[in-house]
């Protein structure tokens, strides 16, 4: 049928424009993840990568959950990476978890360092730690 | 004179292709290109959609073999003005679309607004990129003031 051909055709182009290659751009990755550790103490690491098409310095910010509260008690490092275009590095995220309560999640966002623009893009995730007994 | 117009920002980055592997669940956020605020006739509205239409973008590109993620868009903040501005009734406004991708994002889009709003979007196995255009615009019954003005809009990719 003419007309389902075309939709076809329309749709297969449109997926095409729309699916990037596997290995284009990102910024933070994962987004999200969850881990128990042994200890009051929870690392997760993560890979940020520099999407831009110059060399550019981001910034790790930890945040609550809500993304916008700043929170103690985590460490990055390094907290601030310079990567060329089209390169990646790995940032090692640590954090304290109350042993009262046994679990607690933070955000990390990527952002970059000098963009002083009026729009400011951020990637945030999302990190769970869970002291082992807690059902993790 | 009343040219309260700024250049904002600089100039045009593209997104590029990144040398590392397919992560599971990852966003990127690219500013594409900052925007420009100009003024009204009378004086009272600085926006980007005024007397032309040179509105700021991004692009979004998400790949999650097996998730959703939010695309949030802040009120915005006013980050610089010229001395002699009176602030004291401006009201800071954010609008932006977001393109509709056939079959794999519905697309999204929200009016002049005040408030941080969000949207969802959810990946594909390749990837899913996709671009919004944003426009900021301040409304002041008290004029604006000779200078430079620049407003901030955060966008940001989370879970």
């Amino acid at each position: 049928m003419p007309s389902l051909k075309l939709a076809s055709l329309i749709l297969a182009v449109a997926a095409t424009l729309a699916v990037v290659a596997p290995a284009a751009a990102q910024s933070l990755s994962p987004l999200e993840k969850t881990g128990v550790t042994p200890s009051d103490r929870k690392a997760f690491k993560l890979t940020v990568g520099n999407p831009y098409q110059s060399r550019m310095t981001f910034v790790m910010v930890p945040l609550a959950p809500d993304y916008q509260t700043p929170i103690e008690g985590v460490t990055v490092r390094p907290a601030e990476l310079t990567m060329a275009p089209q390169f990646s590095r790995q940032v090692i995220v640590t954090f304290d978890i109350d042993p009262k309560k046994k679990e607690r999640t933070i955000a990390l966002c990527v952002m970059p360092k000098a963009l002083d623009g009026p729009i400011l893009p951020r990637v945030c995730g999302r990190y769970t730690g869970r002291m082992a007994g807690n059902g993790g | 004179m009343r040219s309260a117009l700024s250049r904002l920002g600089g100039g045009i980055l593209a997104a590029a292709a990144l040398s590392v592997p397919l992560p599971g669940y990852a966003c990127s956020i690219n500013l594409t290109s900052a925007g420009t605020l100009r003024p009204s006739d009378d004086n009272k509205t600085l926006g980007s959609e005024v007397k032309g239409n040179t509105p700021g973008t991004v692009t979004s590109i998400l790949s999650l073999l097996d998730g959703t993620a939010t695309i949030e868009v802040s009120s915005p903040t006013r980050i610089q003005t010229p001395g002699g501005y009176n602030a004291s009734a401006e009201t800071l406004q954010v609008a932006y679309n977001a393109a509709a991708v056939l079959g794999l994002f519905p697309g999204a889009s929200q009016s002049y607004t005040s408030s941080t709003t969000s949207f969802q979007a959810t990946g594909v196995l390749a990837g899913l990129s996709f671009s919004i255009t944003l426009h900021n615009r301040i409304l002041n019954p008290n004029g604006f003031a000779p200078g430079t003005y620049t407003t901030r809009t955060v966008v940001t990719c989370h879970p």
